[in-house]
């Protein structure tokens, strides 16, 4: 290799150093490149520099905390979401649909549909997902062989939820809460299923200071 | 779920499928727009949020081919880049702003270490502010993220030289900050 060559093929391995430091370079590629640092001083101090750097973003991006996404953040991008119109893709499923001036589509009676439209649906949505879960569920029954395996007493809390809370919503709280969907809707309310480790007090009072939540209680 | 799976049930209208992807994929994303904002993390905030609008209406344009977590990511790319140019008359965020040290706060840490946290990310983002947007982006990804060269490519919908340029020069503009951070 003469010099050129040589010169060529370091500034080809210097470029490739920062994959050498995190990690993601092919074992080929590494091997040329430990090849190359062992007889060769300003590499060595090129791949010093890069190791600053990584250290340097490593240290410092750790700092930023990865803040969790707020039920307000979240909560005021589903109401901007409700309030959009319906996505392109959407409106070519509806045939011989027009689009619509903006003033007839903002109008109060458009509003007060839509709101009952979607307070429909997310009672459906509640009641298809209580009919899965009691679909996956395992069905046992009583045999003459002698009595039913005794079974852990399932701890059960009632929630009313406020009826302008969006299915995602009640999903995102169900989930944070590690709640299980049991029975409802019935008279606006739902049931769940309280993990077995959970202190049930507490998870009531923790409900009721949701905004989500208009009423909680211990069902069992 | 996977990403590319949840963006088809979003396409669909998938609200549920919508707040699993935010509630999955948000902090990743705002620290990734955050490096691309020289560390200002409200207005990554604020980023993350309108892209994830974006993608809400965008799902169905999303194809298959490709990796979704780099169409995402070119979203909030986008939208940085966006918030950047709207606000190019806006100086970067101070020591006393709401920047990465701002997240730091930990009641549990000395004052030794507490300060040694706000250095490093004050060191952080005194270096990305050096940097342009493109030149934040490979950065991030390659040193914080860990990700391989064509990753990186996907996500910046660069060549994988242009990629490893970027980092070559990125490593030049911040040389000069480096050294003096090794003197003291």
């Amino acid at each position: 290799m003469d010099g050129d060559e040589a010169d060529d093929e370091r500034s080809a391995l210097a470029l490739l150093l920062p994959f050498y430091v995190n990690g993601t370079l092919p074992q080929s590629e590494r091997a040329r490149i430990e090849t190359a640092l062992a007889a060769d001083p300003d590499l060595r101090a090129e791949l010093e520099a890069v190791r600053d750097i990584a250290d340097l973003v490593r240290r410092g991006g750790a700092e930023i905390a990865g803040p969790v996404a707020t039920p307000e953040r979240l909560d005021a991008l589903l109401r901007r979401i409700d309030a959009d119109a319906p996505r392109p893709g959407l409106r070519r499923l509806i045939p011989g649909r027009r689009a619509q001036a903006p003033s007839a589509r903002i109008g109060a009676p458009a509003r007060v549909w839509k709101r009952a439209f979607a307070a429909a649906l997310a009672l459906a949505v509640i009641q298809s997902g209580v009919l899965a879960y009691q679909a996956q569920s395992p069905k046992t029954y009583a045999s003459l062989g002698g009595p039913e395996p005794s079974k852990p007493a399932v701890r059960r809390l009632l929630l009313r939820l406020d009826p302008d809370a969006s299915w995602a919503q009640i999903e995102a709280l169900l989930e944070v809460h590690d709640l299980t969907l049991s029975g409802g809707p019935r008279g606006g309310a739902i049931e769940v299923d309280v993990p077995a480790d959970a202190d049930s007090a507490e998870l009531v009072a923790t409900l009721r200071a949701s905004r989500l939540v208009t009423f909680a209680g211990v069902v069992n | 779920m996977l990403t590319k799976e949840a963006l088809s049930q979003i396409a669909a209208g998938d609200r549920a499928a919508f707040t699993q992807l935010y509630l999955h994929a948000k902090p990743s994303l705002i620290r990734y727009a955050a490096a691309l904002l020289a560390g200002d993390v409200d207005a990554a905030m604020d980023v993350v949020d309108e892209a994830f609008l974006n993608i809400w209406r965008e799902a169905g344009r999303y194809t298959g081919d490709g990796s979704a977590d780099g169409w995402i990511r070119r979203i909030v790319r986008n939208k940085a880049i966006d918030w950047l140019r709207s606000r190019r008359e806006r100086p970067l965020p101070t020591d006393g702003d709401r920047g990465f040290a701002h997240r730091q706060a930990d009641e549990a840490d000395t004052p030794e270490a507490t300060a040694e946290k706000t250095s490093a990310a004050d060191e952080l983002r005194r270096a990305l502010a050096r940097l342009s947007p493109q030149h934040r982006e490979v950065v991030w990804l390659c040193y914080f993220e860990d990700r391989s060269l064509s990753e990186i490519a996907v996500i910046a919908g660069c060549p994988e030289n242009t990629v490893k340029t970027r980092l070559f020069h990125a490593r030049r503009l911040l040389r000069g900050q480096l050294e003096r951070l090794q003197t003291n």
